[in-house]
């Protein structure tokens, strides 16, 4: 079965890690995720900048790493990303800010990537909300 | 393909910056051609009070894109009644034709969209 | 029909429009600051106690366990899950609906 899942909230919130300990069921369980969408505040997820203390985890990081293992599709919302100081390379030169903190894995896009993942998926489910 | 209609409840007052974000997902949806009903629920129905001057505090005012909603094809718009009364409110004081909707019809509404999601 | 419920039931109206909202032939799963709603003698356990039978309701189990409430002290009807039965939970329904 094919999952769409969307975060809304940040990395702060308890959402941001019970929205990764359902997607890593869902693969575990023999599940594909078709889409991962990040929304609101949970485009900070996408920031590489976040420094975490040694002894605390680091969610971000264990994002990233779930989906360039599974080579998932992660989406940010690009609208929500930009008004909160998310950036790839493109945008950082295109608004001419000093430095870029996202990227590969994710990818920064439209809204209308998480009404297609809705549209497309058996089961959608929203974290964060 | 069967296209899934989209029910989306937005829950936030207009003061929050998550008030325009689940506007601006119910205008994606309608761009897509995807039919879409939209609930106003609990602080959401805050959204609907006329009179709201949001460049006060720095805000833009989601008047014009509530009330934009029917020319993009989100026509299905609703109001949960108990989440009105509940804050002295009626239909009179709303900027937008709200179609309102008992507690006890909430769940066959749910029911009736294929997807439904809350913002 | 799977509603998932996440907010503390003190500090919003949500948990009640979720209870609200929530058929008699459908399922309802706490997790995160929600398994609030299981402290013991609480107002809103008596709230979720009352439910049709019919409703089915489930918990996180790390989520209760990190919020420090003992799995002995939940009514029996409360079903404690981890995400795998989660996933397979989201199957099981026909659409799953967040709160």
């Amino acid at each position: 079965m094919k999952f769409a899942i969307a975060l809304l909230a940040g990395p702060q919130d308890p959402a941001a890690r019970s929205a990764l300990c359902f997607a890593q069921a869902v693969i575990a369980e023999g599940h594909q995720i078709s889409r991962l969408f990040l929304y609101r505040d949970a485009v900070h997820l996408a920031s590489t900048l976040g420094v975490q203390p040694q002894d605390e985890s680091d969610i971000a990081a264990e994002w990233r790493q779930f989906i360039e293992k599974h080579e998932l599709d992660g989406v940010v919302c690009i609208a929500a990303a930009l008004r909160r100081g998310v950036l790839d390379e493109d945008e950082a030169k295109r608004w001419d800010r000093p430095t870029a903190n996202t990227g590969a894995p994710w990818e920064l896009s439209g809204l209308g990537q998480w009404v297609d993942a809705l549209q497309s998926a058996d089961r959608a489910v929203t974290f964060g909300t | 393909m069967t296209m899934k209609s989209l029910l989306i409840i937005s829950r936030h007052p207009p003061a929050r910056q998550a008030a325009r974000e689940a506007l601006d997902l119910a205008l994606a949806a309608a761009a897509f051609g995807v039919p879409t009903g939209l609930l106003f629920m609990d602080d959401g129905v805050l959204q609907l009070l006329k009179g709201q001057d949001a460049a006060q505090i720095g805000r833009k005012s989601l008047a014009a894109n509530l009330q934009a909603l029917p020319m993009f094809g989100v026509e299905d718009i609703m109001v949960c009644q108990h989440s009105m009364s509940e804050r002295g409110l009626g239909a009179a004081q709303c900027l937008l034709d709200a179609r309102p909707v008992q507690s006890a019809e909430i769940a066959a509404l749910l029911d009736h969209y294929d997807q439904v999601v809350t913002l | 029909m799977l509603h998932i419920l996440r907010h503390s039931p003190g500090s919003e109206t949500r948990f009640a429009s979720c209870l609200r909202a929530l058929g008699a032939q459908q399922s309802l799963l706490l997790l995160e600051d929600a398994v609030y709603a299981l402290l013991p003698h609480s107002r809103t356990l008596a709230s979720l106690q009352i439910l049709p039978g019919s409703v089915r309701l489930y918990a996180i189990e790390a989520d209760v366990l990190a919020r420090g409430l003992a799995l002995d002290d939940l009514p029996e009807r409360v079903k404690i899950i981890d995400y795998s039965a989660m996933v397979r939970l989201s199957l099981e329904h026909k659409k799953v609906v967040s709160w």
